[in-house]
């Protein structure tokens, strides 16, 4: 009897899971393989593809202008994952604090940027960054640095990346924070009232009995945080193009040039298939960090 | 799509020939020859056409009348193409900066800037100095060749005006059809188009159009200026009554044989010109003319200039090309230097080296 209710139930569990699980098959798995396949091809839009086994990972391999979209994709990354598990952290503490007014308003407004759109918002953000003339220039001489207020935000090599980075911070950290404030009121709060009682103050509760509590939920931001930026292409698109002199010509635009306008299949296939397992290694690598129990 | 799409689109077989039955002509030839000769170039194959003209154009120089006033630069002949050198001596009246240093106006911009990274737009600017130089191409035979003198030429004219001169910084405020009328940049390179969507947000703005700027004036054989086109196409994959339709469609919104008033829609409403003779000797043209004198000059481009196709531009080899432009003009990288660069990238990109 208890046999026939556990197939009925997973018969049942199949089919809710089933639209997920088909779009899943569509849309991520079937082009996965898709690519996996067509990497091993000399495939140029247009002309029948050859199988040319591992020659476009040999030529990767070699490729300086992959090289250098690797690099600058790990750099656009780092800063900004780091700004934005710091900021998360910091405001996901500020809005949990019970004594701050208005918290909903607050929590909306660092909800925002979340839901508006990169396309939109690069535009807006190419205006904040224009030299002299921009909305950032405009704060700076209001502050007083008007010297720094000539600074090529997009048009120079070395402040590019960290351009798109806080664009990107701006955009995402407010998601994360929601991720931080939900780990944050799941801490029981007995455990920080007997830390309270023993005489640890707010800092050493956050640091000494949340922050170990919420080690899965950091792991988690860091992991699809590096898997979300990594695989960005609207930021760049946006503010540089890729450029200033190949600054943040990044894995995703490196693809995108590849493929649609150089039309090389096979090799943007190749490429994004490095892509996919350098992601996938971050994030196995960052999983074996990850303890499930909060009570460990 | 973009004339750059052409070659591979009809090494494919995607594109159908154009039925020139269909637009009037009794043959393909009587069509290619209703248009000034050499435009439709990039759509003909085996003697067919398999595009025609969403908008054709070619270059002239833009400048702002008050600017020049202001710095008290003569306005320019309308008719006689000036030197570079010349563009860049009255860019250096026309770039200012506040007491603070910081720039307000610039002199002279190239098509390509910080937050416009146009694969077309470097390709164009580049070729017409290249060509004007004297070399047509970055390959000669197929090989790399681009630390001859003609191209490390044109990355020095680059290098000058961003560096010596001073009249360009491709970080300046970017808005293309606000910051000429509105006097942030006093001159630049643009088609027909740049009037109709400068004029309706700008509609005092006093400006002036004169022909492609050219390496010396006194050397006829420097007179070269770029074509580029956007075209109609039928897709071959279709059926065969869905492509017949589509011709008649074509032929219906760009004109048969003879026809002209469809060419004068297109270039009333959005700026765009269709190189048909027809259309240049039409009542709409010359009364276009009279509202739009500077329309002259693209007129007059056909018989000043040698007027060519960019050859790479949304190709790996254009993309070296915007690697190359960028090291000049963001870190000024030396021309001879940038060539050496750029030669190298071309080597390995063509499998020469």
């Amino acid at each position: 009897m208890g046999r026939v209710r556990l197939a009925y139930q997973t018969k049942f569990g199949l089919l809710f899971i089933s639209p997920a699980a088909l779009y899943f098959a569509a849309f991520w798995i079937f082009p996965v393989a898709l690519a996996a396949v067509t990497s091993l091809t000399d495939w140029r839009i247009g002309s029948p593809p050859h199988f040319v086994g591992l020659l476009n990972y040999v030529n990767l391999a070699t490729d300086p202008q992959f090289h250098h979209a690797m690099l600058a994709s790990l750099t656009i990354t780092g800063l900004a994952l780091v700004c934005i598990v710091g900021l998360a952290l910091g405001l996901a503490v500020a809005l949990h604090d019970p004594s701050l007014r208005l918290s909903s308003l607050f929590k909306l407004a660092v909800f925002i940027p979340v839901v508006t759109d990169w396309v939109a918002t690069g535009l807006v953000w190419q205006l904040i960054f224009l030299p002299n003339q921009g909305v950032l220039a405009g704060l700076l001489d209001g502050l007083g640095l008007a010297r720094w207020s000539a600074l090529r935000w997009t048009a120079s090599r070395q402040l590019a990346p960290l351009a798109v980075a806080i664009f990107i911070v701006w955009k995402m950290t407010g998601f994360y924070a929601m991720v931080y404030l939900a780990g944050l009121k799941s801490v029981p709060r007995e455990i920080q009232e007997a830390a309270r009682v023993d005489g640890a103050s707010p800092a050493q509760t956050l640091w000494r009995i949340s922050m170990p509590l919420l080690r899965p939920i950091t792991v988690f931001v860091v992991v699809s945080g590096f898997v979300g930026v990594i695989g960005l292409f609207e930021p760049i698109f946006m503010l540089t193009g890729g450029g200033p002199a190949d600054a943040t010509r990044a894995l995703p635009i490196f693809l995108y040039e590849n493929f649609f306008q150089f039309q090389r299949a096979g090799y943007a296939s190749a490429a994004g298939m490095l892509f996919l397992l350098m992601s996938l290694g971050f994030a196995l690598v960052a999983a074996r960090q990850l303890q499930y129990s909060f009570y460990d | 799509m973009g004339d750059w799409h052409y070659k591979v689109f009809m090494d494919n077989k995607f594109l159908a020939p154009l039925d020139p039955t269909i637009f009037g002509y009794a043959s393909a030839r009587d069509m290619i020859d209703a248009y000034v000769p050499g435009t439709t170039s990039i759509f003909e194959r085996d003697g067919k056409l398999y595009g025609l003209f969403s908008e054709y154009n070619t270059l002239a120089l833009f400048y702002n009348l008050d600017m020049f006033n202001a710095a008290g630069v003569a306005p320019l002949s309308a008719d006689t193409p000036v030197s570079w050198r010349m563009i860049a001596d009255m860019a250096k009246k026309l770039t200012k900066r506040d007491s603070a240093g910081k720039l307000t106006q610039i002199g002279y911009r190239f098509g390509f800037f910080a937050n416009f990274r146009s694969p077309q737009w470097y390709a164009q600017d580049f070729y017409a100095l290249m060509r004007q130089y004297g070399q047509p191409d970055l390959t000669v035979d197929g090989k790399p060749a681009v630390t001859t003198k003609p191209v490390t030429d044109a990355f020095k004219l680059m290098y000058d005006f961003t560096w010596s001169d001073k009249v360009y910084d491709p970080s300046f405020p970017a808005n293309w059809f606000a910051d000429l009328p509105q006097g942030r940049v006093a001159m630049l390179l643009a088609g027909t188009w740049f009037v109709p969507a400068m004029i309706p947000h700008n509609p005092n703005v006093h400006f002036g159009v004169a022909p492609h700027p050219v390496v010396d004036p006194g050397n006829r054989s420097t007179y070269h200026n770029v074509e580029w086109s956007w075209g109609w196409s039928i897709n071959a994959n279709k059926p065969q009554a869905a492509q017949r339709l589509a011709q008649q469609f074509l032929a219906a919104i760009l004109g048969k044989k003879g026809e002209t008033d469809q060419a004068v829609w297109w270039f009333k409403t959005v700026g765009y010109t269709h190189p048909k003779k027809a259309f240049y000797q039409s009542t709409g043209y010359q009364q276009e003319l009279v509202k739009n004198p500077w329309l002259r000059t693209w007129e007059n481009a056909f018989t000043t200039y040698k007027i060519d196709y960019v050859t790479h531009n949304f190709d790996e080899v254009g993309q070296a090309l915007i690697r190359a432009i960028d090291r000049v003009v963001y870190d000024q990288t030396q021309p001879a230097d940038t060539a050496r660069l750029l030669q190298a990238e071309l080597q390995r990109l063509l499998g020469t080296k």
